[in-house]
Order: structure tokens, then sequence, then C-alpha cells
């Protein structure tokens, strides 16, 4: 490779086993040929799709054809959480006030990244499917009361640490719980879309599922739950698993705010009435006593 | 919850904060907006109320206005701000860029999930002084060490003082409020630290004085999140106007790959 500079310290670099960039003769901050993970990206880009280069990335491998159709299936099923959901409201928010348009974009997405049922909870369902809760070291996935040992280490870690991160563990192990007062049936529906034969996370999934349908106050697999286990029979880490969950949801996040954009401000809900708003708080009679 | 404990919330906002009477007036917290907080409360006290609902002192507003003065660095090479520069560069708009430095400071290592760490292991640590003296803090302490090779609110890389914790002091003296009992724990954390050669950094000792003031870790990590706001301005800023890209340009070069050497693509 054509060097135009002379060393840099090692401590001073960015380093990289993802992509490699071969410099040009001429400019050497223009990549003649590029690698990701040892492809060529332009032969990757002309023989291979988006969730083969996506799963690519973040394994350093490229999938087989019934991975990558899991993964297709599942991104498809994700593409649009609907106009009902916060991330994609978020997003409408943004184009109904015209909002430059990237900031649509990532405000969406900054709202799927939360702990409820968002890219947060997958990742900590991923976690927890996985065993990587402090406490678990010691259990194996082959044991026979796995599932139940792993709810019994979650409460006790829930409790025992549920103030130590700025966004609390959810009570319920997460990737289960109710939805909107019932069974998630996303979660099912799902399993039945991806066709997939079940892998090792999702057997462990249900099982979960059915020790906690059956135990008081009730809980049963979510949407991000069985996208969480899939997730992790396709061997993705709970990082990029969360990732993925946001990436999916792109698509309706984007084509929902950007609908919005020309439309009139009077088009877009304000709930103007006051009889939609109830204030509860103390009667706004407050004085300030100290003076600047 | 059954369904219909959602539809109970449907086209209903309950708040206890406040809100506003459309085209009248608005009020947070029980102040009036327009008649109280607008005349008579400055911005930072404006700001600590909406974190928290209490109205502060004014010394509590001075000296956390000095707690974000002394720590934001124009300097784009903090990490934060290099968000905010790279923004600039690309040519983003200010408000987005603003954001995302401000968002990418939510950090571990060294933002707002290091000061609740932090003011969380200062609260426990003044309890377990509280219970069990000197010698349970001192075993808490190094526990904590030989567990998580860290001590949050102590230690800073790179230096071995931390430049901004006498003038905050000093401003600390001025108002009134230079002591506690948590700042008492965290400079005997201080002392047993020493010997590691790990220093009381500026989060630990804004952190202790925060919650002599009372203030919750919760409520600390909720205030502080523009602390560093004054440092990311000026180097998004600068970067925006300068030619787009010519913020810290790496070439291919500069980059040390070590992943696969180059292989063909399966059939």
């Amino acid at each position: 490779m054509t060097k135009f500079f002379p060393p840099r310290p090692k401590r001073e670099s960015i380093r990289t086993a993802i992509c490699q960039e071969q410099t040009s003769e001429s400019n050497p901050f223009v990549a003649e040929k590029t690698l990701w993970h040892g492809y060529d990206a332009d032969a990757l880009s002309q023989k291979r799709d988006w969730t083969e280069i996506l799963f690519l990335l973040a394994q350093g491998e490229l999938p087989s054809k019934d991975q990558n159709t899991i993964l297709n299936r599942l991104m498809t099923s994700l593409a649009n959480p609907g106009p009902r959901d916060a991330a994609v409201r978020a997003a409408m928010n943004c184009g109904a006030g015209k909002t430059p348009l990237p900031t649509i974009l990532t405000t969406g997405l900054t709202v799927r990244g939360g702990m409820a049922e968002g890219a947060m909870h997958v990742e900590a369902a991923m976690r927890f499917l996985n065993g990587q809760l402090p406490g678990n070291e010691l259990l194996s996935f082959d044991q026979e009361d796995y599932a139940e040992q792993l709810i019994n280490h979650y409460r006790a870690f829930q409790q025992e640490h549920k103030d130590d991160e700025i966004v609390p563990w959810p009570e319920i192990a997460p990737g289960f719980g109710l939805y909107y007062g019932e069974r998630d049936p996303r979660a099912t529906k799902l399993f039945v879309t991806l066709q997939a034969d079940e892998g090792k996370f999702i057997r462990l999934a249900k099982e979960l599922e059915s020790i906690l349908s059956e135990q008081q106050n009730s809980a049963y697999l979510t949407l991000a739950g069985a996208a969480a286990a899939i997730l992790c029979d396709l061997g993705f880490s709970p990082e990029h698993g969360a990732g993925i969950y946001m990436i999916a949801g792109s698509a309706g996040i984007l084509s929902h705010g950007v609908e919005q954009l020309p439309r009139n401000w009077n088009e877009y809900p304000f709930w103007a009435d006051p009889a939609y708003y109830q204030y509860i708080g103390p009667e706004p009679i407050k004085v300030v006593k100290e003076e600047i | 919850m059954s369904w219909e404990s959602f539809a109970k919330h449907r086209d209903c906002i309950t708040s206890k904060s406040g809100g506003w009477t459309i085209g009248g007036e608005t009020t947070m917290h029980g102040y009036n907006i327009q008649q109280q907080l607008g005349v008579h409360a400055s911005w930072m006290q404006t700001m600590l109320l909406s974190v928290t609902g209490r109205l502060p002192p004014i010394s509590h507003a001075y000296f956390i206005e000095k707690v974000f003065i002394l720590t934001g660095y124009p300097d784009a090479r903090l990490w934060c701000n290099r968000v905010a520069a790279l923004a600039g560069s690309a040519k983003c708009t200010a408000t987005s860029s603003y954001c995302a430095g401000v968002t990418s400071a939510e950090a571990m290592l060294y933002g707002r999930q290091a000061d609740y760490k932090a003011a969380s292991l200062l609260l426990k640590a003044k309890q377990i002084c509280d219970r069990g003296g000197e010698e349970a803090l001192s075993h808490f302490v190094i526990g904590q060490l030989k567990e998580k090779r860290a001590v949050y609110g102590f230690g800073r890389p790179l230096l071995k003082a931390d430049e901004r914790i006498t003038p905050l002091s000093n401003e600390a003296t001025r108002l009134g409020i230079d002591k506690g009992d948590h700042l008492t724990v965290a400079l005997k954390i201080e002392q047993y630290l020493k010997k590691y050669k790990m220093i009381m950094n500026y989060g630990g000792y804004v952190m202790a004085h925060l919650l002599d003031l009372n203030y919750s870790p919760k409520e600390i990590y909720r205030l502080l999140s523009l602390a560093f706001y004054t440092g990311i301005v000026p180097c998004y800023i600068e970067a925006f106007e300068n030619e787009p890209s010519t913020f810290l340009p790496i070439a291919c070069e500069d980059i040390l790959y070590e992943g696969r050497e180059e292989r063909d693509i399966p059939v």
C-alpha cells in the first residue's frame, strides 16, 4: 500500500478489524479498494444483499442461506412499528413541526432505544437469555432447571441492582411481560412468520414463558423478547441485536415522519381542548422568596 | 394492567409538573412562570426546579453554574466535543450536533453514567461509614477497587491532579456550602486510595457536594445533562465554519487494520 506519511504512534491510531481501505496512488484520503472483513466491498454489493452485509459487519462472517432468510424475515416483520408506536410518533411530531429531515429519523431512533419495548430492552433480554447477568456464571445451559434458575437469578439480580443503572432493569425478566394487559400476539406471530427451526434460544424463551405464565402475575414473551431470542439464535451479541432492532424499525420511522412533512400544522393533533389536559400538581401560588 | 387501564389515559395527559393554559399563563411545580420564575428566578434555579420539583436557594444555583463552567472545555480532543466537531465538519445543524455531543457524554468512562455511579457509591459509602465506622468504609472501598478495578469519582487518566477542584472549592467556601458529611467521606476515601495513586476527581468532588446539598443520585444525573455544553458548542461552531471534512481528516493509512486478509466471496 502506498504510504504518504511517516508512521504514527500506535496509541494514536484507530484500530479496526472490520474495514480496510487501500490508499489510491495519488491521494492519501481516497481509497482505491475497500475490504469488509476481507471481502471486496464492491463485489459484495454486487453479489450479496443488505442483510448479509449487516450480518457480516456484525459477526465477521457471511451468514448461511438459512440465517440470512431468518434475519431478512425478522427485519421485514419489524420494519414498521406503526403510527401508534412511540418512536414513530416522535418522528411524526418532528415531521409535523418541519424539523430537518435527519433529525426526524434520529429522533425516532432515540425513542426506539428505550428500555420499554425498545433496543435497551432487546439488549437486556439477550443478556438474560444468554445467561450474561451476574450470578449466572455457575449455571449450565444443559442443566434441567436452567430456565427456572435464570428466572430466580434475575429476580435476585434485579432486586440487588435495580438502582445501579441510569435506566433501571425491568421488574419482570426482560423479554417477557404483557402487551396492553394481555399476551403479546406479535411474539407468537413472529415465530410463525419466520418459519424457522427452533434454535436453542427460542426453545429457552418458550420454556421461560411457560414458567412465567403459570406464576402469579403471569407474563409472556413480548415482541422484543421474541426478537431477542431469534437474534441470539442467529449468533448476534446483545449490543448488535439491540442495534438491529433499531435499524429494522427505521423504515417505518422514516416513512411516517416524512409523510407528515408537507401537511399543515393543524392536520396533526395537539390535544388543544383543555379537557384533554389534567393538572394534578400543587396550586400554582408559590412565590420566589429569594431575589437573584 | 388491563387494557381498560390504558383506556383511562387515552386522550388524557395528566401532569404534576405544570402546563400551559393556551393563550394564558404557565406554571411549573407550583410557580407561575410569567409572574414568578421569569421575574425573580435565574435560569439555573429554574432548571433545578424542573429536575427536582424544588426551587433551590440561589447558592445552589451559583454553585452548579460554576460546576458547569469549570468543566466546559472547548477542546475538540475531548470525546463529546469531538462528536460535535465532527457533526460541524459534516455541516450538521447546530441543535442536532449539540444534542449529539450532550448525548455522547452519557458515558460510563467520564460522563453522566460515571456521575451517577460516583454519586451512588458515595451515598452507599456514607451509609456504611455511619453504620460501621472507618474500618467498614475502608473495607468497602478496597472491595470496590478489587471487584470493579475502579472507584467511581476517583482516579483521573493522564493526570494526577484535577485543576477544576480548587476554583470550585473556592466558590463553595464563598457560598458557605463547603462542608458536608459526604464530602468528609469522599476525602477519607481519597486517603485510602492514595497508595494506589488515585486522587478524587472532579466528578467525585462534585457528587459529594451535591449529595450534601440533598440531591439524590438520580436528580444529579438528570441535572448535570448539560454540564459539558459550553465546551461542546464552540467545537461545533469552529468545525462548522471551516471547510467540510477538515476537522482531523484521517488518511487511509492512519487506520490500523487488524482483520482478515483479502479473501474470495464464497459462491
